[in-house]
Protein backbone atom coordinates (compact mmCIF):
# COMPACT_ATOMS: atom_id res chain seq x y z
CA UNK A 1 0.00 0.00 0.00
CA UNK A 2 1.28 3.23 -1.24
CA UNK A 3 -1.20 5.40 0.67
CA UNK A 4 -2.13 5.80 4.42
CA UNK A 5 -5.35 5.30 4.22
CA UNK A 6 -7.32 3.48 1.67
CA UNK A 7 -10.47 5.63 -0.12
CA UNK A 8 -13.84 4.40 -0.62
CA UNK A 9 -14.85 2.76 -4.30
CA UNK A 10 -17.58 5.27 -4.26
CA UNK A 11 -15.73 8.04 -3.13
CA UNK A 12 -13.37 7.52 -5.77
CA UNK A 13 -16.45 7.62 -8.04
CA UNK A 14 -17.53 10.77 -6.77
CA UNK A 15 -14.16 12.21 -7.51
CA UNK A 16 -13.91 11.02 -11.10
CA UNK A 17 -17.51 12.62 -11.99
CA UNK A 18 -17.09 15.57 -10.93
CA UNK A 19 -13.52 16.31 -12.22
CA UNK A 20 -14.74 15.04 -15.47
CA UNK A 21 -17.83 17.22 -15.57
CA UNK A 22 -15.50 20.06 -14.81
CA UNK A 23 -13.25 18.87 -17.45
CA UNK A 24 -15.80 18.87 -20.16
CA UNK A 25 -16.93 22.00 -18.61
CA UNK A 26 -13.61 24.00 -19.77
CA UNK A 27 -13.82 22.58 -23.07
CA UNK A 28 -13.67 25.12 -25.97
CA UNK A 29 -17.57 24.23 -27.35
CA UNK A 30 -19.11 25.63 -23.97
CA UNK A 31 -18.35 29.34 -24.56
CA UNK A 32 -19.92 29.21 -28.00
CA UNK A 33 -23.21 27.81 -26.89
CA UNK A 34 -25.18 30.26 -25.57
CA UNK A 35 -28.61 30.05 -23.31
CA UNK A 36 -30.72 32.43 -22.17
CA UNK A 37 -28.44 35.16 -22.81
CA UNK A 38 -25.17 33.28 -21.35
CA UNK A 39 -22.59 31.28 -22.47
CA UNK A 40 -23.37 27.21 -21.49
CA UNK A 41 -19.85 26.93 -19.82
CA UNK A 42 -21.76 29.79 -17.34
CA UNK A 43 -24.69 27.52 -16.75
CA UNK A 44 -22.53 24.43 -16.51
CA UNK A 45 -20.78 26.56 -13.53
CA UNK A 46 -23.70 26.68 -12.09
CA UNK A 47 -25.13 23.10 -12.14
CA UNK A 48 -21.52 22.27 -10.58
CA UNK A 49 -21.89 24.36 -7.66
CA UNK A 50 -25.52 22.86 -6.81
CA UNK A 51 -24.65 19.25 -7.57
CA UNK A 52 -21.23 18.63 -6.24
CA UNK A 53 -22.30 19.45 -3.06
CA UNK A 54 -25.80 17.83 -2.99
CA UNK A 55 -24.53 14.53 -4.06
CA UNK A 56 -22.11 13.97 -1.97
CA UNK A 57 -24.60 15.40 1.25
CA UNK A 58 -27.05 12.24 -0.53
CA UNK A 59 -24.55 9.91 -0.54
CA UNK A 60 -23.06 10.76 3.14
CA UNK A 61 -26.75 10.44 4.51
CA UNK A 62 -27.16 7.60 2.82
CA UNK A 63 -24.23 5.82 3.81
CA UNK A 64 -25.48 6.80 7.46
CA UNK A 65 -28.30 5.35 6.83
CA UNK A 66 -26.99 2.13 5.68
CA UNK A 67 -24.38 2.23 8.55
CA UNK A 68 -27.54 2.58 11.44
CA UNK A 69 -28.98 -0.63 9.49
CA UNK A 70 -26.03 -3.16 9.41
CA UNK A 71 -26.03 -2.39 13.24
CA UNK A 72 -29.55 -3.30 13.92
CA UNK B 1 -31.01 57.07 8.25
CA UNK B 2 -31.87 56.27 11.96
CA UNK B 3 -33.06 52.95 11.29
CA UNK B 4 -29.88 51.98 9.34
CA UNK B 5 -28.00 52.78 12.38
CA UNK B 6 -30.50 51.62 15.09
CA UNK B 7 -30.33 48.13 12.90
CA UNK B 8 -26.48 48.27 12.53
CA UNK B 9 -25.78 49.45 16.15
CA UNK B 10 -27.61 46.27 17.41
CA UNK B 11 -25.90 43.68 14.99
CA UNK B 12 -22.89 44.85 16.19
CA UNK B 13 -23.49 45.24 20.18
CA UNK B 14 -24.97 41.58 19.64
CA UNK B 15 -21.95 40.57 18.04
CA UNK B 16 -19.23 42.06 21.14
CA UNK B 17 -22.10 40.62 23.56
CA UNK B 18 -22.01 37.48 22.03
CA UNK B 19 -18.17 37.29 22.47
CA UNK B 20 -18.10 38.76 25.99
CA UNK B 21 -20.39 35.40 27.01
CA UNK B 22 -17.77 33.00 25.20
CA UNK B 23 -15.13 34.88 26.80
CA UNK B 24 -15.67 33.33 29.69
CA UNK B 25 -15.83 29.55 28.48
CA UNK B 26 -12.94 29.79 26.56
CA UNK B 27 -10.26 32.07 28.24
CA UNK B 28 -9.32 29.04 30.90
CA UNK B 29 -8.33 26.58 28.47
CA UNK B 30 -6.27 26.37 24.97
CA UNK B 31 -8.65 23.13 23.37
CA UNK B 32 -11.92 25.85 24.02
CA UNK B 33 -10.20 28.93 22.55
CA UNK B 34 -8.73 27.07 19.28
CA UNK B 35 -11.32 24.25 18.34
CA UNK B 36 -14.58 25.41 20.62
CA UNK B 37 -13.69 22.28 22.85
CA UNK B 38 -13.89 20.22 19.59
CA UNK B 39 -18.44 19.81 20.75
CA UNK B 40 -20.08 22.03 17.55
CA UNK B 41 -22.81 20.39 15.46
CA UNK B 42 -23.23 19.69 12.44
CA UNK B 43 -26.06 21.90 11.72
CA UNK B 44 -24.53 24.88 13.18
CA UNK B 45 -20.89 24.21 11.98
CA UNK B 46 -22.37 23.81 8.30
CA UNK B 47 -24.10 27.49 8.82
CA UNK B 48 -20.57 28.45 10.63
CA UNK B 49 -18.80 27.39 7.82
CA UNK B 50 -20.83 28.61 5.37
CA UNK B 51 -20.40 32.04 6.63
CA UNK B 52 -16.48 31.70 6.81
CA UNK B 53 -16.43 31.28 3.53
CA UNK B 54 -19.22 33.43 2.59
CA UNK B 55 -16.93 37.17 2.87
CA UNK B 56 -17.50 40.28 1.95
CA UNK B 57 -15.81 38.82 -1.35
CA UNK B 58 -19.35 36.69 -1.69
CA UNK B 59 -21.40 39.59 -1.28
CA UNK B 60 -19.83 42.74 -2.44
CA UNK B 61 -16.83 41.35 -4.10
CA UNK B 62 -18.83 38.18 -5.99
CA UNK B 63 -21.08 40.87 -7.79
CA UNK B 64 -18.21 43.46 -8.40
CA UNK B 65 -16.56 41.09 -10.19
CA UNK B 66 -19.64 39.77 -12.33
CA UNK B 67 -20.44 43.46 -13.03
CA UNK B 68 -17.23 43.97 -14.61
CA UNK B 69 -15.82 40.59 -15.63
CA UNK B 70 -18.73 38.36 -16.81
CA UNK B 71 -20.82 36.12 -15.18
CA UNK B 72 -19.37 32.91 -16.38
CA UNK B 73 -15.68 34.21 -15.52
CA UNK B 74 -17.21 35.37 -11.74
CA UNK B 75 -19.15 31.39 -11.41
CA UNK B 76 -15.58 29.81 -12.79
CA UNK B 77 -13.97 31.14 -9.27
CA UNK B 78 -17.05 30.40 -6.69
CA UNK B 79 -17.47 26.95 -8.55
CA UNK B 80 -13.87 26.13 -7.54
CA UNK B 81 -14.69 27.45 -3.99
CA UNK B 82 -17.37 25.11 -4.54
CA UNK B 83 -16.04 21.88 -5.94
CA UNK B 84 -13.24 22.07 -3.10
CA UNK B 85 -15.42 21.21 -0.49
CA UNK B 86 -16.52 18.22 -1.08
CA UNK B 87 -12.85 17.77 -1.85
CA UNK B 88 -11.73 18.72 1.57
CA UNK B 89 -14.28 16.44 2.74
CA UNK B 90 -12.91 13.71 1.26
CA UNK B 91 -8.97 13.62 0.92
CA UNK B 92 -8.66 16.34 4.25
CA UNK B 93 -11.27 15.82 6.72
CA UNK B 94 -11.08 12.54 7.84
CA UNK B 95 -7.50 11.53 7.54
CA UNK B 96 -6.59 14.70 9.17
CA UNK B 97 -8.58 14.13 12.00
CA UNK B 98 -6.94 10.57 12.28
CA UNK B 99 -3.64 12.18 12.07
CA UNK B 100 -4.71 14.25 15.56
CA UNK B 101 -3.26 16.99 14.26
CA UNK B 102 -4.81 20.52 15.59
CA UNK B 103 -2.93 22.94 12.74
CA UNK B 104 -2.12 22.88 8.96
CA UNK B 105 1.26 23.12 10.17
CA UNK B 106 1.17 20.83 12.73
CA UNK B 107 0.41 18.29 10.35
CA UNK B 108 3.13 19.22 8.21
CA UNK B 109 6.01 19.87 10.52
CA UNK B 110 4.87 16.14 12.28
CA UNK B 111 4.82 14.71 7.97
CA UNK B 112 8.12 16.67 6.87
CA UNK B 113 9.92 17.10 10.45
CA UNK B 114 12.10 20.04 9.41
CA UNK B 115 12.68 23.90 11.49
CA UNK B 116 12.16 25.38 7.25
CA UNK B 117 8.66 23.73 7.26
CA UNK B 118 7.44 24.44 10.88
CA UNK B 119 8.53 28.31 10.38
CA UNK B 120 7.69 28.54 6.19
CA UNK B 121 4.04 27.33 6.53
CA UNK B 122 2.80 30.06 9.29
CA UNK B 123 4.77 33.29 7.45
CA UNK B 124 3.12 32.21 3.91
CA UNK B 125 -0.30 31.68 5.81
CA UNK B 126 -0.26 35.22 8.13
CA UNK B 127 0.96 37.20 4.82
CA UNK B 128 -1.99 35.39 2.67
CA UNK B 129 -4.36 36.14 5.56
CA UNK B 130 -3.26 39.39 5.54
CA UNK B 131 -4.28 40.54 2.09
CA UNK B 132 -7.57 38.49 2.36
CA UNK B 133 -7.81 40.49 5.47
CA UNK B 134 -7.09 43.84 3.80
CA UNK B 135 -9.83 42.97 1.17
CA UNK B 136 -12.77 42.26 3.81
CA UNK B 137 -11.75 45.38 5.05
CA UNK B 138 -12.42 47.22 2.04
CA UNK B 139 -15.86 45.78 1.77
CA UNK B 140 -16.69 47.11 4.93
CA UNK B 141 -15.71 50.02 4.87
CA UNK B 142 -17.30 51.14 1.35
CA UNK B 143 -20.33 49.82 2.64
CA UNK B 144 -20.16 51.96 5.82
CA UNK B 145 -19.16 54.65 3.97
CA UNK B 146 -22.07 54.11 0.81
CA UNK B 147 -25.29 53.43 2.93
CA UNK B 148 -24.27 55.34 6.15
CA UNK B 149 -22.27 58.21 4.76
CA UNK B 150 -19.50 57.63 7.66
CA UNK B 151 -16.07 57.97 6.35
CA UNK B 152 -14.13 55.55 4.44
CA UNK B 153 -11.50 55.65 7.12
CA UNK B 154 -13.81 55.42 10.26
CA UNK B 155 -15.78 53.18 8.67
CA UNK B 156 -13.16 50.47 8.50
CA UNK B 157 -11.46 51.49 11.98
CA UNK B 158 -14.46 50.85 13.52
CA UNK B 159 -15.57 47.47 12.01
CA UNK B 160 -11.78 46.60 12.79
CA UNK B 161 -11.86 47.84 16.21
CA UNK B 162 -15.16 46.06 16.83
CA UNK B 163 -14.89 42.28 15.15
CA UNK B 164 -10.80 42.00 16.53
CA UNK B 165 -12.58 42.89 19.82
CA UNK B 166 -14.90 39.50 19.94
CA UNK B 167 -12.54 37.12 18.12
CA UNK B 168 -10.04 38.58 20.69
CA UNK B 169 -11.83 37.67 23.60
CA UNK B 170 -14.12 35.15 22.46
CA UNK B 171 -12.15 32.30 20.34
CA UNK B 172 -13.54 29.75 18.26
CA UNK B 173 -16.46 29.58 20.51
CA UNK B 174 -17.26 33.00 20.10
CA UNK B 175 -16.54 33.00 16.12
CA UNK B 176 -19.15 30.06 15.85
CA UNK B 177 -21.75 31.43 17.42
CA UNK B 178 -21.75 34.55 15.89
CA UNK B 179 -20.89 33.26 12.60
CA UNK B 180 -24.38 31.26 12.61
CA UNK B 181 -26.05 34.54 13.24
CA UNK B 182 -24.11 36.33 10.70
CA UNK B 183 -24.36 33.22 7.97
CA UNK B 184 -28.25 33.65 8.78
CA UNK B 185 -28.62 37.33 8.16
CA UNK B 186 -26.43 37.02 5.14
CA UNK B 187 -28.56 34.29 3.32
CA UNK B 188 -31.57 36.08 4.50
CA UNK B 189 -30.92 39.44 2.60
CA UNK B 190 -29.11 38.25 -0.42
CA UNK B 191 -31.64 35.61 -0.94
CA UNK B 192 -34.52 38.26 0.54
CA UNK B 193 -33.10 40.60 -2.11
CA UNK B 194 -33.31 38.58 -5.22
CA UNK B 195 -36.75 37.03 -4.23
CA UNK B 196 -37.85 40.56 -4.00
CA UNK B 197 -35.67 41.54 -7.35
CA UNK B 198 -38.08 38.59 -9.41
CA UNK B 199 -41.11 40.11 -8.17
CA UNK B 200 -40.25 43.14 -9.63
CA UNK B 201 -38.50 42.12 -12.78
CA UNK B 202 -39.59 38.89 -13.97
CA UNK B 203 -37.52 35.00 -13.43
CA UNK B 204 -34.05 34.63 -13.47
CA UNK B 205 -33.67 33.89 -17.21
CA UNK B 206 -36.09 36.68 -18.22
CA UNK B 207 -33.59 39.13 -16.19
CA UNK B 208 -30.36 37.76 -17.68
CA UNK B 209 -31.94 38.10 -20.94
CA UNK B 210 -33.02 41.77 -20.57
CA UNK B 211 -29.14 41.98 -19.34
CA UNK B 212 -27.54 40.47 -22.01
CA UNK B 213 -29.59 41.80 -24.82
CA UNK B 214 -28.13 45.35 -23.32
CA UNK B 215 -24.78 44.62 -22.22
CA UNK B 216 -24.48 41.09 -23.60
CA UNK B 217 -20.22 41.06 -22.09
CA UNK B 218 -22.08 40.05 -18.94
CA UNK B 219 -22.87 36.04 -20.27
CA UNK B 220 -20.26 35.65 -22.25
CA UNK B 221 -16.41 34.11 -22.06
CA UNK B 222 -14.30 36.81 -23.73
CA UNK B 223 -13.23 38.96 -20.70
CA UNK B 224 -9.97 36.84 -19.97
CA UNK B 225 -7.87 34.41 -21.93
CA UNK B 226 -9.20 30.68 -20.98
CA UNK B 227 -6.12 30.28 -18.81
CA UNK B 228 -7.63 32.79 -16.43
CA UNK B 229 -10.81 31.33 -15.87
CA UNK B 230 -9.09 27.63 -15.12
CA UNK B 231 -6.91 29.45 -13.02
CA UNK B 232 -9.75 31.09 -11.00
CA UNK B 233 -11.11 27.78 -10.78
CA UNK B 234 -7.94 25.74 -9.80
CA UNK B 235 -7.04 28.36 -6.94
CA UNK B 236 -10.35 28.05 -5.23
CA UNK B 237 -10.63 24.17 -5.58
CA UNK B 238 -6.96 23.33 -4.57
CA UNK B 239 -7.44 26.33 -1.80
CA UNK B 240 -10.47 24.96 0.24
CA UNK B 241 -9.06 21.42 1.14
CA UNK B 242 -5.78 23.03 2.63
CA UNK B 243 -6.77 26.54 3.63
CA UNK B 244 -6.42 26.87 7.47
CA UNK B 245 -9.15 28.47 8.47
CA UNK B 246 -11.77 26.12 7.05
CA UNK B 247 -9.92 23.56 8.18
CA UNK B 248 -9.82 24.46 11.63
CA UNK B 249 -13.61 24.23 11.63
CA UNK B 250 -13.05 20.59 10.92
CA UNK B 251 -11.59 20.37 14.22
CA UNK B 252 -14.81 21.70 15.69
CA UNK B 253 -16.71 19.10 14.55
CA UNK B 254 -18.05 16.40 17.08
CA UNK B 255 -16.83 13.82 14.50
CA UNK B 256 -15.69 12.84 11.02
CA UNK B 257 -18.26 12.13 9.73
CA UNK B 258 -20.23 14.87 11.34
CA UNK B 259 -17.36 17.06 9.59
CA UNK B 260 -18.58 15.99 5.94
CA UNK B 261 -21.78 16.58 5.99
CA UNK B 262 -21.54 20.19 7.43
CA UNK B 263 -18.73 20.72 4.54
CA UNK B 264 -21.47 19.53 1.87
CA UNK B 265 -24.78 21.46 3.92
CA UNK B 266 -22.62 24.61 3.97
CA UNK B 267 -21.66 24.60 0.20
CA UNK B 268 -25.30 24.33 -1.00
CA UNK B 269 -26.30 27.32 1.34
CA UNK B 270 -22.88 29.37 -0.21
CA UNK B 271 -24.07 27.87 -4.21
CA UNK B 272 -27.95 29.08 -3.12
CA UNK B 273 -26.37 32.59 -2.07
CA UNK B 274 -24.11 33.52 -4.97
CA UNK B 275 -26.39 32.20 -7.44
CA UNK B 276 -29.05 34.37 -6.18
CA UNK B 277 -26.96 37.28 -6.24
CA UNK B 278 -25.41 36.63 -9.91
CA UNK B 279 -28.77 35.76 -11.84
CA UNK B 280 -30.65 38.81 -10.34
CA UNK B 281 -29.16 41.66 -8.21
CA UNK B 282 -25.95 41.65 -11.12
CA UNK B 283 -27.94 41.63 -14.07
CA UNK B 284 -30.71 44.20 -12.45
CA UNK B 285 -27.61 46.38 -11.99
CA UNK B 286 -26.40 46.04 -15.02
CA UNK B 287 -29.14 47.33 -16.46
CA UNK B 288 -29.83 50.04 -14.25
CA UNK B 289 -26.37 51.40 -13.45
CA UNK B 290 -24.24 50.46 -16.98
CA UNK B 291 -21.45 52.90 -16.03
CA UNK B 292 -20.32 52.64 -12.29
CA UNK B 293 -16.39 53.47 -12.20
CA UNK B 294 -15.94 50.90 -8.84
CA UNK B 295 -18.00 47.38 -9.90
CA UNK B 296 -17.88 46.48 -6.67
CA UNK B 297 -20.30 49.28 -5.55
CA UNK B 298 -23.06 47.82 -7.78
CA UNK B 299 -24.51 45.88 -4.93
CA UNK B 300 -24.91 49.26 -2.49
CA UNK B 301 -25.91 50.86 -5.91
CA UNK B 302 -29.23 48.70 -5.98
CA UNK B 303 -29.48 48.57 -2.36
CA UNK B 304 -29.83 52.92 -2.22
CA UNK B 305 -31.60 53.45 -5.08
CA UNK B 306 -33.89 50.70 -5.12
CA UNK B 307 -34.96 49.73 -1.35
CA UNK B 308 -35.92 51.28 1.70
CA UNK B 309 -34.22 52.13 4.66
CA UNK B 310 -35.15 48.94 6.74
CA UNK B 311 -33.39 47.21 3.91
CA UNK B 312 -30.21 49.10 3.45
CA UNK B 313 -30.01 48.94 7.31
CA UNK B 314 -29.89 45.12 7.07
CA UNK B 315 -27.72 44.87 3.83
CA UNK B 316 -24.99 46.75 5.66
CA UNK B 317 -25.49 44.86 8.61
CA UNK B 318 -25.30 41.60 5.98
CA UNK B 319 -21.56 42.83 4.75
CA UNK B 320 -20.68 43.31 7.72
CA UNK B 321 -21.64 39.92 9.03
CA UNK B 322 -19.94 38.42 5.73
CA UNK B 323 -16.69 40.82 6.39
CA UNK B 324 -16.55 39.64 10.29
CA UNK B 325 -17.45 36.03 9.55
CA UNK B 326 -14.73 35.66 7.37
CA UNK B 327 -12.14 37.77 8.85
CA UNK B 328 -12.61 36.81 12.34
CA UNK B 329 -11.66 33.06 11.25
CA UNK B 330 -9.29 34.27 9.06
CA UNK B 331 -7.52 36.60 12.22
CA UNK B 332 -7.41 33.54 14.57
CA UNK B 333 -5.87 31.52 12.08
CA UNK B 334 -3.22 34.16 12.06
CA UNK B 335 -3.37 34.23 15.75
CA UNK B 336 -2.97 30.32 15.73
CA UNK B 337 0.14 30.39 13.15
CA UNK B 338 2.20 33.13 15.13
CA UNK B 339 1.09 31.70 18.77
CA UNK B 340 0.77 27.70 18.14
CA UNK B 341 3.37 27.26 15.24
CA UNK B 342 5.87 30.48 15.23
CA UNK B 343 5.95 30.37 19.01
CA UNK B 344 4.48 27.51 20.26
CA UNK B 345 7.85 25.95 21.94
CA UNK B 346 8.40 29.10 23.84
CA UNK B 347 4.59 29.78 24.84
CA UNK B 348 4.12 25.80 25.85
CA UNK B 349 7.69 26.07 28.24
CA UNK B 350 7.06 29.87 29.61
CA UNK B 351 3.43 30.80 29.52
CA UNK B 352 0.33 29.28 31.41
CA UNK B 353 -2.79 28.33 29.14
CA UNK B 354 -4.39 31.52 30.08
CA UNK B 355 -1.21 33.96 29.64
CA UNK B 356 -1.32 32.24 26.31
CA UNK B 357 -4.20 33.07 25.56
CA UNK B 358 -3.59 36.99 26.31
CA UNK B 359 -0.74 36.29 23.88
CA UNK B 360 -3.33 35.47 21.40
CA UNK B 361 -5.53 38.49 22.12
CA UNK B 362 -2.35 40.33 21.54
CA UNK B 363 -1.29 39.21 17.97
CA UNK B 364 -4.95 39.21 16.98
CA UNK B 365 -4.67 43.16 17.63
CA UNK B 366 -1.48 43.75 16.14
CA UNK B 367 -2.37 41.63 12.89
CA UNK B 368 -5.93 43.21 12.89
CA UNK B 369 -4.31 46.55 13.16
CA UNK B 370 -1.36 45.86 10.32
CA UNK B 371 -4.66 45.31 7.68
CA UNK B 372 -6.57 48.00 8.96
CA UNK B 373 -3.63 50.34 8.41
CA UNK B 374 -3.41 48.36 4.77
CA UNK B 375 -6.63 48.70 3.89
CA UNK B 376 -6.84 52.59 4.15
CA UNK B 377 -5.04 52.35 0.66
CA UNK B 378 -8.29 50.07 -0.48
CA UNK B 379 -7.29 47.65 -3.83
CA UNK B 380 -9.47 47.42 -6.90
CA UNK B 381 -11.94 44.25 -7.39
CA UNK B 382 -11.35 42.61 -4.17
CA UNK B 383 -12.37 39.09 -5.11
CA UNK B 384 -9.75 38.92 -7.99
CA UNK B 385 -6.69 40.75 -5.18
CA UNK B 386 -7.24 38.08 -2.14
CA UNK B 387 -7.83 35.18 -4.89
CA UNK B 388 -4.46 35.93 -5.55
CA UNK B 389 -3.18 35.66 -2.21
CA UNK B 390 -4.69 32.46 -1.76
CA UNK B 391 -3.11 31.02 -4.63
CA UNK B 392 0.12 31.53 -2.90
CA UNK B 393 -1.18 29.53 -0.10
CA UNK B 394 -2.61 27.18 -2.21
CA UNK B 395 0.71 26.86 -4.62
CA UNK B 396 2.76 26.05 -1.13
CA UNK B 397 0.60 24.05 0.83
CA UNK B 398 -1.63 21.67 -1.55
CA UNK B 399 0.72 19.59 -2.88
CA UNK B 400 2.59 18.75 0.52
CA UNK B 401 -0.81 18.37 2.35
CA UNK B 402 -2.08 16.14 -0.26
CA UNK B 403 1.03 13.93 -0.58
CA UNK B 404 1.30 13.81 3.16
CA UNK B 405 -2.05 12.37 3.79
CA UNK B 406 -2.31 10.30 0.82
CA UNK B 407 1.17 8.81 -0.37
CA UNK B 408 2.98 7.10 2.41
CA UNK B 409 6.22 7.51 -0.29
CA UNK B 410 6.13 11.38 0.23
CA UNK B 411 9.26 12.18 2.09
CA UNK B 412 11.30 15.52 3.57
CA UNK B 413 12.94 16.30 0.85
CA UNK B 414 9.72 15.83 -1.56
CA UNK B 415 7.43 18.17 1.08
CA UNK B 416 9.98 20.89 1.47
CA UNK B 417 11.09 21.21 -2.31
CA UNK B 418 7.25 20.86 -3.01
CA UNK B 419 6.63 24.02 -0.77
CA UNK B 420 9.72 26.14 -2.06
CA UNK B 421 8.86 25.33 -5.82
CA UNK B 422 5.11 26.09 -5.34
CA UNK B 423 5.83 29.55 -3.49
CA UNK B 424 8.56 30.35 -6.12
CA UNK B 425 7.16 29.83 -9.28
CA UNK B 426 3.72 31.10 -8.30
CA UNK B 427 5.18 34.64 -7.20
CA UNK B 428 7.50 34.53 -10.27
CA UNK B 429 4.40 33.87 -12.97
CA UNK B 430 2.24 35.84 -11.11
CA UNK B 431 3.82 39.09 -11.15
CA UNK B 432 4.84 38.15 -14.94
CA UNK B 433 3.37 40.91 -17.08
CA UNK B 434 2.61 38.17 -19.64
CA UNK B 435 0.83 36.24 -17.20
CA UNK B 436 -3.25 36.41 -17.69
CA UNK B 437 -4.69 37.07 -14.15
CA UNK B 438 -4.53 33.80 -11.75
CA UNK B 439 -3.38 32.07 -14.07
CA UNK B 440 0.21 30.95 -12.21
CA UNK B 441 -1.29 28.77 -10.36
CA UNK B 442 -1.67 26.37 -13.53
CA UNK B 443 2.15 26.24 -13.67
CA UNK B 444 2.98 26.38 -9.89
CA UNK B 445 0.78 23.48 -8.80
CA UNK B 446 2.41 20.77 -11.52
CA UNK B 447 6.19 22.20 -10.62
CA UNK B 448 5.08 21.33 -6.74
CA UNK B 449 4.19 18.07 -7.84
CA UNK B 450 7.60 17.32 -9.91
CA UNK B 451 9.38 19.04 -6.94
CA UNK B 452 7.12 16.40 -5.03
CA UNK B 453 7.95 13.26 -6.92
CA UNK B 454 11.45 13.92 -8.08
CA UNK B 455 12.18 14.42 -3.73
CA UNK B 456 10.68 10.80 -3.57
CA UNK B 457 13.29 9.43 -6.45
CA UNK B 458 16.43 11.02 -5.03
CA UNK B 459 15.54 9.40 -1.68
CA UNK B 460 15.10 6.43 -3.56
CA UNK B 461 18.45 6.86 -5.15
CA UNK B 462 19.86 7.38 -1.65
CA UNK B 463 17.84 4.27 -0.28
CA UNK B 464 19.68 1.78 -3.10
CA UNK B 465 22.97 3.46 -2.92
CA UNK B 466 23.08 2.80 0.95
CA UNK B 467 22.06 -0.43 0.44
CA UNK B 468 24.48 -1.69 -2.10
CA UNK B 469 27.12 0.00 0.60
Amino acid sequence: MSNFFPMPRGDRWYLIVIILFSFISFLPWTQQVHIAGMALFGWLMAALMILSPTIALIRLIRHRVANRGEKK
Amino acid sequence: MTIEYLLVIAYLVGCIGIGLLASRKVLASRDEYWVAGRRIGTMMNAMAIMATLASGGSIIGVMGYAYSKGIPYTLALFAGAVLGFPLASILVAKPLRNFGKFTITDFLAYRFPHPLVRYLVPVIIVVSFTVYIIAQMKAAGITVEFLLGIEYKWAVTISTVIFILYVSIGGMLAITWTDVMQGALMLIVVIGTAFIVMFREGSPIAIMEMASAQAPALGQVAHQPLASYLGSFVIWAAAIPVIPHIVMRVFTAKNAHGARISLNVAMILYSLMILAAVFTIVPVGKIHYPDLQDADKIFLQVMQQEFPPVVRGLAVAAVLAAVMSTTDALLLACSSAISHDLLGKYVQKNLSEKAGNYLNIAIAWAVGLVAMYLAYSPPPLITQFYSAAIGLLTAALFVPVMAGLWWKKANLIGGMASMIVGVVVYLFFQFSPWMPPLSAILIALPASALAMVNGDWKSLGETDRASDD
